[in-house]
Protein backbone atom coordinates (compact mmCIF):
# COMPACT_ATOMS: atom_id res chain seq x y z
CA UNK A 1 0.00 0.00 0.00
CA UNK A 2 2.62 2.65 0.74
CA UNK A 3 3.68 3.60 -2.89
CA UNK A 4 -0.14 4.85 -3.14
CA UNK A 5 0.76 6.96 -0.33
CA UNK A 6 3.62 9.64 0.27
CA UNK A 7 5.26 9.92 2.84
CA UNK A 8 4.42 13.78 3.75
CA UNK A 9 0.48 12.89 3.09
CA UNK A 10 -2.09 12.85 5.90
CA UNK A 11 -4.42 9.76 6.46
CA UNK A 12 -7.38 9.01 8.15
CA UNK A 13 -8.08 5.37 9.64
CA UNK A 14 -11.90 4.12 10.17
CA UNK A 15 -11.86 0.74 11.95
CA UNK A 16 -14.52 -1.90 13.76
CA UNK A 17 -15.30 -1.35 17.34
CA UNK A 18 -12.91 1.10 19.56
CA UNK A 19 -9.84 -1.47 19.95
CA UNK A 20 -7.05 1.63 19.79
CA UNK A 21 -4.78 -1.72 18.74
CA UNK A 22 -5.54 -1.60 14.75
CA UNK A 23 -5.34 2.27 14.47
CA UNK A 24 -1.97 2.24 16.58
CA UNK A 25 -0.90 -0.40 13.84
CA UNK A 26 -1.58 1.30 11.28
CA UNK A 27 0.24 4.04 12.26
CA UNK A 28 3.57 2.30 13.36
CA UNK A 29 3.00 0.70 9.76
CA UNK A 30 2.77 3.53 7.71
CA UNK A 31 5.19 6.21 9.91
CA UNK A 32 5.75 8.95 8.79
CA UNK A 33 2.68 9.32 7.55
CA UNK A 34 0.21 11.40 9.79
CA UNK A 35 -2.70 8.72 10.94
CA UNK A 36 -5.70 10.48 12.56
CA UNK A 37 -8.84 8.50 13.69
CA UNK A 38 -10.59 11.34 14.27
CA UNK A 39 -13.93 11.44 12.33
CA UNK A 40 -14.53 14.96 12.51
CA UNK A 41 -11.50 15.42 10.81
CA UNK A 42 -10.90 13.14 8.66
CA UNK A 43 -8.57 13.56 5.67
CA UNK A 44 -9.95 13.28 1.69
CA UNK A 45 -7.73 9.59 2.11
CA UNK A 46 -8.94 6.85 4.32
CA UNK A 47 -8.40 3.66 5.28
CA UNK A 48 -11.26 2.09 6.16
CA UNK A 49 -9.95 -1.90 8.09
CA UNK A 50 -13.07 -4.14 8.48
CA UNK A 51 -13.75 -7.21 10.15
CA UNK A 52 -13.33 -9.83 7.93
CA UNK A 53 -16.07 -12.53 9.69
CA UNK A 54 -18.56 -10.01 10.48
CA UNK A 55 -19.56 -7.19 7.17
CA UNK A 56 -19.98 -4.45 8.40
CA UNK A 57 -22.91 -2.84 6.44
CA UNK A 58 -22.34 0.85 7.45
CA UNK A 59 -18.73 0.36 6.63
CA UNK A 60 -19.29 -1.19 3.28
CA UNK A 61 -21.98 1.74 2.29
CA UNK A 62 -19.51 4.50 3.17
CA UNK A 63 -16.46 2.28 0.78
CA UNK A 64 -19.17 2.37 -1.96
CA UNK A 65 -19.58 6.19 -2.02
CA UNK A 66 -16.02 6.32 -2.20
CA UNK A 67 -13.12 5.61 -4.80
CA UNK A 68 -11.12 2.01 -3.87
CA UNK A 69 -7.61 2.57 -5.20
CA UNK A 70 -6.12 -0.26 -2.82
CA UNK A 71 -7.43 -3.06 -1.34
CA UNK A 72 -6.34 -6.34 0.29
CA UNK A 73 -7.48 -8.64 2.81
CA UNK A 74 -5.90 -11.06 5.14
CA UNK A 75 -7.52 -14.02 7.49
CA UNK A 76 -8.66 -11.06 9.71
CA UNK A 77 -9.57 -7.70 8.07
CA UNK A 78 -10.29 -6.50 4.62
CA UNK A 79 -8.61 -3.26 3.84
CA UNK A 80 -9.86 -0.45 1.50
CA UNK A 81 -7.73 2.31 0.83
CA UNK A 82 -9.45 4.99 -0.33
CA UNK A 83 -10.20 8.70 -1.75
CA UNK A 84 -13.27 10.98 -2.01
CA UNK A 85 -14.99 11.07 -5.57
CA UNK B 1 37.28 1.23 38.72
CA UNK B 2 37.61 -1.79 36.60
CA UNK B 3 38.41 -1.02 32.41
CA UNK B 4 35.55 -2.79 31.55
CA UNK B 5 33.64 -0.37 33.33
CA UNK B 6 34.70 2.41 31.99
CA UNK B 7 34.16 1.03 28.55
CA UNK B 8 30.53 0.03 29.30
CA UNK B 9 29.64 3.95 30.18
CA UNK B 10 31.71 5.00 27.55
CA UNK B 11 29.56 3.14 25.75
CA UNK B 12 26.67 4.30 26.85
CA UNK B 13 27.20 7.57 26.49
CA UNK B 14 28.48 7.36 23.21
CA UNK B 15 24.30 6.19 22.41
CA UNK B 16 23.70 9.62 23.82
CA UNK B 17 26.08 11.57 21.75
CA UNK B 18 24.52 9.86 18.60
CA UNK B 19 21.14 10.67 19.15
CA UNK B 20 21.70 14.19 20.29
CA UNK B 21 23.70 15.05 17.32
CA UNK B 22 20.95 13.39 15.02
CA UNK B 23 18.55 15.13 16.68
CA UNK B 24 19.93 18.82 16.73
CA UNK B 25 21.02 18.13 12.85
CA UNK B 26 17.43 17.04 12.28
CA UNK B 27 16.62 20.17 13.86
CA UNK B 28 18.54 21.87 11.87
CA UNK B 29 17.24 20.83 8.70
CA UNK B 30 20.34 18.91 7.69
CA UNK B 31 19.84 15.42 6.77
CA UNK B 32 23.25 14.82 5.58
CA UNK B 33 23.96 11.03 7.25
CA UNK B 34 28.07 11.64 6.41
CA UNK B 35 28.29 14.68 8.30
CA UNK B 36 26.19 12.63 11.24
CA UNK B 37 28.56 10.05 11.08
CA UNK B 38 32.06 12.49 10.86
CA UNK B 39 30.26 14.60 13.81
CA UNK B 40 29.31 11.34 15.89
CA UNK B 41 33.01 9.75 15.36
CA UNK B 42 34.50 12.88 16.06
CA UNK B 43 32.36 13.24 19.44
CA UNK B 44 33.29 9.34 20.92
CA UNK B 45 36.87 9.52 19.39
CA UNK B 46 37.30 12.79 21.31
CA UNK B 47 35.46 10.92 24.67
CA UNK B 48 37.21 7.56 24.23
CA UNK B 49 40.71 9.57 24.45
CA UNK B 50 39.71 12.08 26.85
CA UNK B 51 38.78 9.53 29.10
CA UNK B 52 41.59 6.68 28.39
CA UNK B 53 44.16 9.74 28.43
CA UNK B 54 43.05 10.82 32.35
CA UNK B 55 43.54 6.72 33.71
CA UNK B 56 45.37 7.35 36.81
CA UNK B 57 46.63 4.21 37.45
CA UNK B 58 43.15 4.22 38.51
CA UNK B 59 41.80 1.77 35.71
CA UNK B 60 42.45 -1.93 36.81
CA UNK B 61 43.06 -4.82 34.19
CA UNK B 62 39.90 -7.73 34.19
CA UNK B 63 41.47 -10.58 35.88
CA UNK B 64 40.33 -14.07 33.93
CA UNK B 65 38.27 -15.07 37.17
CA UNK B 66 36.49 -12.40 36.80
CA UNK B 67 36.41 -12.41 33.24
CA UNK B 68 35.18 -15.95 33.69
CA UNK B 69 32.11 -14.79 35.97
CA UNK B 70 31.73 -12.18 33.16
CA UNK B 71 30.78 -14.91 30.68
CA UNK B 72 28.67 -16.90 32.45
CA UNK B 73 26.49 -14.12 33.18
CA UNK B 74 25.96 -13.18 29.71
CA UNK B 75 25.67 -16.92 28.26
CA UNK B 76 23.11 -17.04 31.21
CA UNK B 77 21.38 -14.06 30.15
CA UNK B 78 21.54 -15.18 26.39
CA UNK B 79 19.89 -18.43 27.31
CA UNK B 80 17.03 -17.07 28.52
CA UNK B 81 16.54 -13.70 26.54
CA UNK B 82 16.29 -16.61 23.61
CA UNK B 83 12.63 -17.23 24.98
CA UNK B 84 10.90 -14.42 25.41
CA UNK B 85 11.76 -11.68 23.00
CA UNK B 86 9.61 -10.28 20.27
CA UNK B 87 9.76 -9.59 17.25
CA UNK B 88 8.28 -5.82 17.38
CA UNK B 89 8.90 -5.28 21.24
CA UNK B 90 6.23 -4.50 23.50
CA UNK B 91 3.63 -2.08 23.12
CA UNK B 92 5.14 0.87 24.51
CA UNK B 93 7.89 -0.15 21.88
CA UNK B 94 6.30 -0.15 19.00
CA UNK B 95 3.42 2.70 20.18
CA UNK B 96 6.13 5.14 20.91
CA UNK B 97 9.27 4.46 21.10
CA UNK B 98 10.10 2.48 18.08
CA UNK B 99 7.34 5.02 16.23
CA UNK B 100 9.14 7.91 17.06
CA UNK B 101 12.15 6.29 15.50
CA UNK B 102 10.41 5.28 11.88
CA UNK B 103 9.61 9.29 12.03
CA UNK B 104 12.95 10.11 12.79
CA UNK B 105 14.21 8.16 10.27
CA UNK B 106 12.50 10.48 7.56
CA UNK B 107 14.56 13.86 7.44
CA UNK B 108 11.48 15.60 5.17
CA UNK B 109 8.54 14.78 6.96
CA UNK B 110 9.53 13.87 10.94
CA UNK B 111 8.18 16.76 12.08
CA UNK B 112 4.72 14.86 11.53
CA UNK B 113 5.63 12.88 14.42
CA UNK B 114 4.64 15.51 16.87
CA UNK B 115 0.76 15.67 15.67
CA UNK B 116 0.44 12.34 17.45
CA UNK B 117 -1.10 13.90 20.37
CA UNK B 118 -3.26 10.92 21.05
CA UNK B 119 -1.58 7.93 22.56
CA UNK B 120 1.33 8.84 20.35
CA UNK B 121 3.88 10.72 23.33
CA UNK B 122 5.31 13.05 21.46
CA UNK B 123 7.01 15.15 24.40
CA UNK B 124 9.08 11.82 25.35
CA UNK B 125 12.58 12.41 25.09
CA UNK B 126 14.28 10.75 21.97
CA UNK B 127 17.53 9.24 23.17
CA UNK B 128 16.32 5.70 21.83
CA UNK B 129 14.61 6.71 18.39
CA UNK B 130 17.47 9.28 17.52
CA UNK B 131 19.87 6.95 18.13
CA UNK B 132 17.30 4.05 16.77
CA UNK B 133 16.72 6.25 13.73
CA UNK B 134 20.02 6.92 12.96
CA UNK B 135 21.06 3.01 12.79
CA UNK B 136 18.00 2.34 10.88
CA UNK B 137 19.16 5.01 8.51
CA UNK B 138 22.91 3.17 8.51
CA UNK B 139 21.68 0.09 7.89
CA UNK B 140 18.68 0.99 5.44
CA UNK B 141 16.26 -1.32 7.36
CA UNK B 142 13.28 -1.16 9.94
CA UNK B 143 13.98 0.09 13.60
CA UNK B 144 13.11 -3.47 14.97
CA UNK B 145 16.88 -4.64 14.55
CA UNK B 146 18.86 -1.42 15.95
CA UNK B 147 15.89 -1.37 18.99
CA UNK B 148 16.86 -4.91 19.94
CA UNK B 149 20.76 -4.60 19.68
CA UNK B 150 20.25 -1.35 22.28
CA UNK B 151 17.97 -3.30 24.24
CA UNK B 152 20.03 -6.39 24.84
CA UNK B 153 23.44 -3.63 25.36
CA UNK B 154 22.02 -1.91 28.11
CA UNK B 155 20.05 -5.37 29.41
CA UNK B 156 23.36 -7.07 29.39
CA UNK B 157 25.59 -4.51 30.67
CA UNK B 158 23.39 -3.53 33.79
CA UNK B 159 24.34 -7.08 36.07
CA UNK B 160 28.19 -7.14 34.32
CA UNK B 161 28.51 -3.47 36.11
CA UNK B 162 26.85 -4.29 39.35
CA UNK B 163 29.63 -7.48 39.10
CA UNK B 164 32.30 -5.75 38.23
CA UNK B 165 31.57 -2.45 40.46
CA UNK B 166 31.16 -4.88 43.75
CA UNK B 167 34.12 -7.15 42.51
CA UNK B 168 36.82 -4.95 43.92
CA UNK B 169 35.32 -5.48 47.71
CA UNK B 170 33.64 -8.89 47.39
CA UNK B 171 33.64 -11.33 44.82
CA UNK B 172 30.73 -13.41 46.58
CA UNK B 173 28.70 -10.02 47.03
CA UNK B 174 29.22 -8.95 43.58
CA UNK B 175 28.44 -12.48 42.32
CA UNK B 176 24.81 -12.58 43.93
CA UNK B 177 23.96 -8.91 43.39
CA UNK B 178 24.88 -9.46 39.63
CA UNK B 179 23.27 -13.06 39.49
CA UNK B 180 20.18 -12.13 41.37
CA UNK B 181 18.91 -9.48 38.25
CA UNK B 182 20.46 -11.54 35.20
CA UNK B 183 18.25 -14.54 36.70
CA UNK B 184 14.98 -12.41 36.61
CA UNK B 185 12.76 -13.36 33.68
CA UNK B 186 10.83 -9.49 34.41
CA UNK B 187 13.50 -7.60 34.21
CA UNK B 188 14.98 -9.33 31.37
CA UNK B 189 11.81 -9.30 29.66
CA UNK B 190 11.45 -5.43 30.03
CA UNK B 191 15.07 -4.88 28.53
CA UNK B 192 14.41 -7.04 25.63
CA UNK B 193 10.52 -5.26 25.03
CA UNK B 194 12.73 -2.18 23.50
CA UNK B 195 11.25 -0.10 26.44
CA UNK B 196 13.35 2.80 27.81
CA UNK B 197 13.05 1.85 31.26
CA UNK B 198 15.74 -0.48 30.98
CA UNK B 199 18.28 2.39 29.42
CA UNK B 200 17.37 5.04 32.28
CA UNK B 201 18.37 1.90 34.78
CA UNK B 202 21.48 1.96 33.43
CA UNK B 203 22.01 5.34 33.65
CA UNK B 204 20.71 5.83 36.64
CA UNK B 205 23.37 3.11 37.67
CA UNK B 206 25.93 4.76 35.89
CA UNK B 207 25.60 8.14 38.31
CA UNK B 208 25.85 6.12 40.94
CA UNK B 209 29.15 3.94 40.22
CA UNK B 210 30.78 7.79 39.09
CA UNK B 211 30.22 9.20 42.46
CA UNK B 212 31.29 6.14 44.07
CA UNK B 213 34.52 6.40 42.51
CA UNK B 214 37.83 7.18 44.34
CA UNK B 215 37.92 11.62 45.15
CA UNK B 216 41.62 10.68 42.99
CA UNK B 217 39.52 10.24 40.30
CA UNK B 218 38.88 13.75 38.83
CA UNK B 219 36.25 13.16 35.93
CA UNK B 220 33.99 11.36 38.37
CA UNK B 221 31.80 14.41 38.41
CA UNK B 222 32.12 14.69 34.40
CA UNK B 223 30.62 10.46 34.30
CA UNK B 224 28.24 11.73 36.70
CA UNK B 225 26.91 14.59 34.82
CA UNK B 226 27.16 12.81 31.86
CA UNK B 227 25.22 9.85 32.95
CA UNK B 228 22.66 12.02 34.63
CA UNK B 229 22.47 13.95 31.34
CA UNK B 230 21.71 10.40 29.46
CA UNK B 231 18.98 10.25 32.29
CA UNK B 232 17.16 13.46 31.36
CA UNK B 233 17.47 12.37 27.68
CA UNK B 234 16.24 9.07 28.00
CA UNK B 235 12.73 9.48 29.96
CA UNK B 236 10.78 12.15 31.54
CA UNK B 237 11.21 10.60 34.58
CA UNK B 238 15.01 10.56 34.23
CA UNK B 239 14.28 14.81 35.24
CA UNK B 240 13.26 13.28 38.55
CA UNK B 241 16.24 10.72 39.27
CA UNK B 242 18.68 13.61 38.19
CA UNK B 243 17.31 16.21 40.33
CA UNK B 244 16.69 13.62 43.31
CA UNK B 245 20.09 12.42 42.87
CA UNK B 246 21.87 15.92 42.68
CA UNK B 247 19.87 17.29 45.98
CA UNK B 248 21.53 14.49 47.62
CA UNK B 249 25.11 14.92 45.84
CA UNK B 250 25.07 18.70 45.57
CA UNK B 251 27.21 19.20 49.35
CA UNK B 252 30.08 16.88 47.88
CA UNK B 253 29.89 18.15 44.47
CA UNK B 254 30.52 21.85 45.72
CA UNK B 255 33.12 20.61 47.96
CA UNK B 256 35.03 19.14 45.78
CA UNK B 257 34.28 22.21 43.07
CA UNK B 258 33.00 19.38 41.05
CA UNK B 259 29.97 21.07 39.54
CA UNK B 260 31.52 22.98 36.44
CA UNK B 261 32.87 19.07 36.06
CA UNK B 262 29.05 17.85 36.44
CA UNK B 263 27.41 20.93 34.13
CA UNK B 264 29.97 20.10 31.39
CA UNK B 265 28.74 16.36 31.29
CA UNK B 266 25.20 17.10 31.09
CA UNK B 267 25.33 20.23 28.85
CA UNK B 268 25.11 18.54 25.41
CA UNK B 269 21.52 15.80 26.51
CA UNK B 270 19.91 19.26 28.74
CA UNK B 271 20.64 21.30 25.46
CA UNK B 272 19.08 18.96 23.16
CA UNK B 273 15.97 18.53 25.77
CA UNK B 274 15.44 21.91 26.02
CA UNK B 275 15.64 22.19 21.95
CA UNK B 276 12.92 19.67 22.16
CA UNK B 277 10.87 20.51 25.04
CA UNK B 278 10.49 24.02 23.58
CA UNK B 279 10.98 24.37 19.90
CA UNK B 280 9.18 20.95 18.54
CA UNK B 281 7.43 19.14 21.46
CA UNK B 282 3.41 19.75 22.25
CA UNK B 283 3.30 19.56 26.42
CA UNK B 284 3.55 16.57 28.29
CA UNK B 285 -0.21 14.91 29.31
CA UNK B 286 0.54 14.37 33.39
CA UNK B 287 1.86 17.86 33.17
CA UNK B 288 -0.86 19.60 31.71
CA UNK B 289 -3.47 17.85 33.78
CA UNK B 290 -2.21 19.23 36.78
CA UNK B 291 -4.98 21.86 38.15
CA UNK B 292 -7.15 22.80 40.81
CA UNK B 293 -8.37 18.85 41.14
CA UNK B 294 -4.88 18.23 42.05
CA UNK B 295 -4.98 19.62 44.96
CA UNK B 296 -8.35 16.96 46.24
CA UNK B 297 -6.12 14.55 44.48
CA UNK B 298 -3.37 15.14 47.31
CA UNK B 299 -6.09 15.20 50.31
CA UNK B 300 -7.41 11.96 49.10
CA UNK B 301 -6.25 8.74 51.47
CA UNK B 302 -7.79 6.45 48.98
CA UNK B 303 -5.64 7.54 46.15
CA UNK B 304 -2.76 6.51 49.00
CA UNK B 305 -4.00 3.63 50.01
CA UNK B 306 -4.57 2.03 46.53
CA UNK B 307 -0.83 3.56 45.43
CA UNK B 308 0.64 1.61 48.55
CA UNK B 309 -1.00 -1.20 47.70
CA UNK B 310 -0.19 -1.70 44.44
CA UNK B 311 3.83 -0.69 44.91
CA UNK B 312 3.64 -3.29 47.78
CA UNK B 313 2.98 -5.89 45.41
CA UNK B 314 5.09 -5.16 42.91
CA UNK B 315 7.99 -4.81 45.48
CA UNK B 316 7.03 -8.19 46.87
CA UNK B 317 6.74 -9.76 43.45
CA UNK B 318 8.39 -8.78 40.82
CA UNK B 319 10.89 -7.20 42.59
CA UNK B 320 11.19 -9.12 45.49
CA UNK B 321 14.95 -9.77 45.93
CA UNK B 322 15.13 -5.86 45.81
CA UNK B 323 12.87 -5.31 48.94
CA UNK B 324 14.56 -8.25 50.78
CA UNK B 325 18.16 -6.40 50.39
CA UNK B 326 16.72 -3.31 51.35
CA UNK B 327 15.01 -5.10 54.69
CA UNK B 328 18.59 -6.44 55.42
CA UNK B 329 20.30 -3.22 55.37
CA UNK B 330 16.75 -2.35 57.42
CA UNK B 331 18.05 -4.62 59.94
CA UNK B 332 21.53 -4.22 60.05
CA UNK B 333 21.18 0.13 60.78
CA UNK B 334 19.45 -1.25 63.83
CA UNK B 335 22.02 -3.79 64.89
CA UNK B 336 24.78 -1.63 63.88
CA UNK B 337 22.91 1.85 65.51
CA UNK B 338 23.74 3.80 61.93
CA UNK B 339 21.77 5.91 59.94
CA UNK B 340 21.06 4.35 56.39
CA UNK B 341 23.75 6.02 53.87
CA UNK B 342 23.34 8.97 51.60
CA UNK B 343 22.70 6.94 48.50
CA UNK B 344 20.11 4.11 50.12
CA UNK B 345 18.16 7.65 51.35
CA UNK B 346 18.52 9.13 47.95
CA UNK B 347 16.70 5.99 46.52
CA UNK B 348 13.88 6.17 49.23
CA UNK B 349 13.34 9.73 48.07
CA UNK B 350 13.05 8.35 44.46
CA UNK B 351 10.02 5.84 45.09
CA UNK B 352 8.48 8.56 47.49
CA UNK B 353 8.53 11.02 44.27
CA UNK B 354 6.99 8.17 42.47
CA UNK B 355 4.53 7.45 44.95
CA UNK B 356 3.61 11.22 44.68
CA UNK B 357 3.22 11.25 40.54
CA UNK B 358 0.28 8.56 40.95
CA UNK B 359 -1.15 9.94 43.60
CA UNK B 360 -1.31 13.45 41.44
CA UNK B 361 -1.72 11.78 38.33
CA UNK B 362 -4.40 13.12 36.07
CA UNK B 363 -4.85 9.42 34.46
CA UNK B 364 -7.47 7.02 35.52
CA UNK B 365 -5.53 5.63 38.86
CA UNK B 366 -5.84 1.84 38.49
CA UNK B 367 -4.51 2.19 34.60
CA UNK B 368 -1.94 4.46 34.96
CA UNK B 369 -0.30 2.03 38.14
CA UNK B 370 -1.34 -1.00 36.25
CA UNK B 371 0.36 -0.15 33.31
CA UNK B 372 3.64 1.07 34.54
CA UNK B 373 4.83 1.34 37.76
CA UNK B 374 6.29 -1.95 37.91
CA UNK B 375 8.98 -0.30 35.38
CA UNK B 376 8.89 3.16 37.24
CA UNK B 377 10.13 0.72 40.33
CA UNK B 378 12.65 -1.13 38.36
CA UNK B 379 14.19 2.10 36.92
CA UNK B 380 15.77 2.19 40.38
CA UNK B 381 16.61 -1.69 40.80
CA UNK B 382 19.87 -1.80 39.62
CA UNK B 383 21.60 1.25 41.24
CA UNK B 384 19.08 -0.09 44.43
CA UNK B 385 21.36 -3.52 44.08
CA UNK B 386 24.84 -1.60 44.12
CA UNK B 387 24.15 -0.14 47.20
CA UNK B 388 22.49 -2.89 49.05
CA UNK B 389 25.46 -4.14 48.04
CA UNK B 390 27.76 -1.76 49.23
CA UNK B 391 25.88 -1.30 51.95
CA UNK B 392 25.89 -4.75 53.21
CA UNK B 393 29.66 -4.90 52.82
CA UNK B 394 30.28 -1.92 54.29
CA UNK B 395 28.70 -2.10 57.30
CA UNK B 396 27.41 -5.64 57.65
CA UNK B 397 29.02 -8.72 59.28
CA UNK B 398 30.08 -10.32 56.01
CA UNK B 399 33.48 -9.42 56.17
CA UNK B 400 34.44 -13.15 55.57
CA UNK B 401 32.71 -12.13 52.13
CA UNK B 402 35.04 -9.32 50.94
CA UNK B 403 37.80 -12.16 50.97
CA UNK B 404 38.69 -11.96 46.85
CA UNK B 405 39.57 -15.18 44.50
CA UNK B 406 41.15 -12.84 42.48
CA UNK B 407 43.14 -11.45 44.60
CA UNK B 408 42.68 -8.03 43.59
Amino acid sequence: MLPFISSGSRLGVVHPGADAGIYMQCRYLLAPVYITGDKEQMPDTVLYVGDFNGRDSAMMTQINNRRVLWQASDSIYHYYLTSIR
Amino acid sequence: MQRTTLYILITGFAVCIISCLYFLLLALGISSMLLALILTLAAVGGMVWFFIREKTGLLSEQSSFRMAITAFLLLNMMMRVDAITEKYGGWDAWAIWNLHARYLANPDHWQQLFLNVRYGHPDYPMLLPATIAYFSRVIGAGPELPAFILGIFFTFAIPVLLFMQQAQKSIIIATIVALVPAMDTFFLHQGVSMYADVPLAFFFLCAVIAVSLPVAYRLRFLLAGAALGCCIWTKNEGMILAGIFFLYHVRGIMKERGLLWLLMGAVMPILTLLILKVGFAPANDLVQGIGYHTLAQLTDTHRYIVVYSSFKKILSEQLSYMMSGIFICGILYLWRKVIPGKNMMMIWTCIIAYFMVYIMSSQDLEWHLATSADRLLLQLMPATMLIIAEEISDIGPFSFMRFNFAGQ
